[in-house]
């Protein structure tokens, strides 16, 4: 299944690919090294010109692995990472850094881009060393445009960070209002690509009693660093830590 | 400031209730600390809500923990009008009435009608004694060892604790950083909104989506009103009384960003 496999500081990066409904779909799995037994599971959508191997990403990912035993799964969004050429990558980097990437509605892609992620999770959770575990999803921006659509299709999820999106009407606002899982919700309140009414909005229309909106200042990049804490106590509460995990659960 | 009472709680936390003369009135306090605390340490000032006491369950829990994990003192003071400052059956007659309004329940026919903002400017004058009694407690419990003068200061207070907070936080240059909430900015509330743009340190602001008491744009007014860069709203679903216990360990992860624990402390900071 896998094409390559390395070790980091006890972290292991595994990359494999899957063919989904005629499209290939690059993927990327990070467990703790020698991993065994069921363990969380989190899946990771990167945001607009981004990767599934984005330095955040990544980082976030080896922590997880490192204190919480949990195991994270990125998949490269339709039209990024490797399923575009270097060119068509660079083209899209440099639109977004020049504020050319308005929120677009997920309705062409987010069934397809749902079905890849449903596919990428059976694979990894038919490993032994992940298995049929508790699973969290993260993703802002994009990672919320096409999370909203596959959460709400996927009954196997525990819990979601979703966020930096706005309220659109059609099946993305339907698919908002049918996901009952526990959601943490985030937002910057001067974001340039957004209203405040909007993102308050989409928080509105999740059908979840447990939801939590957290409001920053600052623009569409510029999460505070302090809210990833907040996320790490958010899955330890929903999804526990492995039974390998260094640290104990004292939330 | 007068002891009148030390006592060790389960756990090894060493309560010390006081009081205070402070403008011809007597203030009765409370600090927490850890039994045989020795030197300056973080201390949280907790404000109470409407109706509550400076031993409301949350108070006592949360000054415990914070004792027992990180080594912080915390204190608390009966506000004007509340705790052993009024009578019982006033507290019970007080309790009914907040109760039935942070629920939405409308008083009994024949309670004479008050604009919102009337009802506030009422229930501000009562408590305008809070601040200088907060300032003068503050200052005696600096000058106990354990406590000392110098060290980083939280204050956490929401509902009426945010109403006295934000007064109080705004003119005292000593408080670190602040857990405000379920409160609001109301159009004509000039003096509440010139405190709240002076405050400049990190702020946590927690929010209930359906509280009685407090309207959402009032709440989202009151958040753009604070003049901390680093400031976060919280937004649950719910009524007044429904924050959800997670954000119990968010606050306390902000008091240890900011406040650092105490060098007896037995926790360990994890960045």
């Amino acid at each position: 299944m896998f094409k390559s496999e390395k070790t980091e500081e006890g972290v292991t990066e595994r990359l494999f690919d899957l063919t989904v409904a005629g499209e290939l779909v690059p993927a990327v799995l990070w467990t703790p090294q020698g991993a065994k037994g069921t363990r969380p599971l989190i899946c990771v959508g990167h945001g607009g010109s981004q990767h599934k191997r984005n330095a955040n990403i990544k980082a976030r990912a080896q922590a997880w692995a490192r204190r919480n035993g949990w195991a994270t799964l990125a998949i490269d969004g339709p039209g990024h990472g490797d399923r575009v050429t270097k060119e068509q990558r660079e083209a899209a980097a440099k639109a977004a850094a020049e504020g050319n990437r308005a929120p677009r509605d997920p309705t062409d892609r987010g069934p397809q881009h749902a079905a890849e992620w449903r596919a990428a999770v059976d694979a990894v959770r038919a490993l032994p060393e992940i298995g049929e575990g508790p699973m969290g999803y993260w993703g802002v921006s994009m990672g919320t445009r096409y999370g909203v659509p596959f959460v709400a299709s996927e009954p196997r999820m525990t819990c979601a960070i979703f966020g930096l999106f706005p309220l659109m009407k059609g099946p993305h606002a339907e698919a908002a209002a049918s996901i009952k899982i526990p959601l943490q919700f985030i937002f910057q309140w001067h974001d340039e690509l957004m209203k405040r009414e909007d993102g308050i909005a989409l928080f509105n229309q999740f059908g979840s009693a447990e939801k939590t909106m957290h409001i920053n200042p600052g623009k569409h990049v510029g999460i505070p660093a302090f809210e990833g804490a907040d996320w790490e106590a958010f899955y330890t509460r929903h999804l526990g830590v492995a039974a390998d995990a260094k640290v104990k659960e004292n939330a | 400031m007068k002891i009148t009472e030390e006592r060790v709680e389960d756990g090894g936390v060493r309560r010390t209730s006081f009081t205070l003369e402070v403008g011809g009135e007597s203030v009765p306090g409370v600090l927490w600390a850890p039994d045989g605390a020795k030197g300056p340490r973080p201390l949280i000032i907790q404000g109470h809500g409407g109706s509550q006491h400076k031993k409301t369950d949350g108070i006592v829990a949360r000054a415990r923990q914070y004792a027992r994990r990180h080594g912080w003192a915390s204190m608390a003071l009966d506000a004007p009008g509340h705790g052993d400052r009024i009578t019982r059956d006033q507290a019970a007659a007080q309790a009914a009435d907040i109760g039935a309004r942070v629920r939405g329940i409308a008083p009994p026919a024949g309670t004479p009608v008050v604009n919102e903002a009337e009802r506030m400017n009422q229930f501000m004058a009562r408590l305008g004694s809070a601040v200088p009694e907060l300032n003068a407690a503050l200052a005696a419990v600096q000058s106990l060892d354990f406590i000392g003068k110098g060290q980083p200061i939280g204050y956490w207070g929401v509902s009426m604790g945010t109403m006295i907070g934000v007064p109080f936080v705004a003119q005292c240059d000593q408080i670190t950083c602040a857990v405000f909430g379920l409160a609001g900015l109301r159009a004509g509330a000039t003096a509440m909104e010139e405190q709240a743009k002076s405050i400049t340190i990190p702020l946590e602001y927690v929010f209930q989506w359906e509280d009685a008491v407090a309207p959402r744009e009032a709440g989202l007014a009151l958040f753009n009103a604070f003049g901390s860069k680093e400031k976060t709203m919280h937004i649950n679903p719910g009524g007044h009384m429904g924050i959800p216990n997670f954000e119990g360990p968010s606050w306390e992860r902000l008091y240890l960003r900011h406040l650092g624990v105490a060098a007896d402390a037995k926790s360990v900071v994890r960045a």
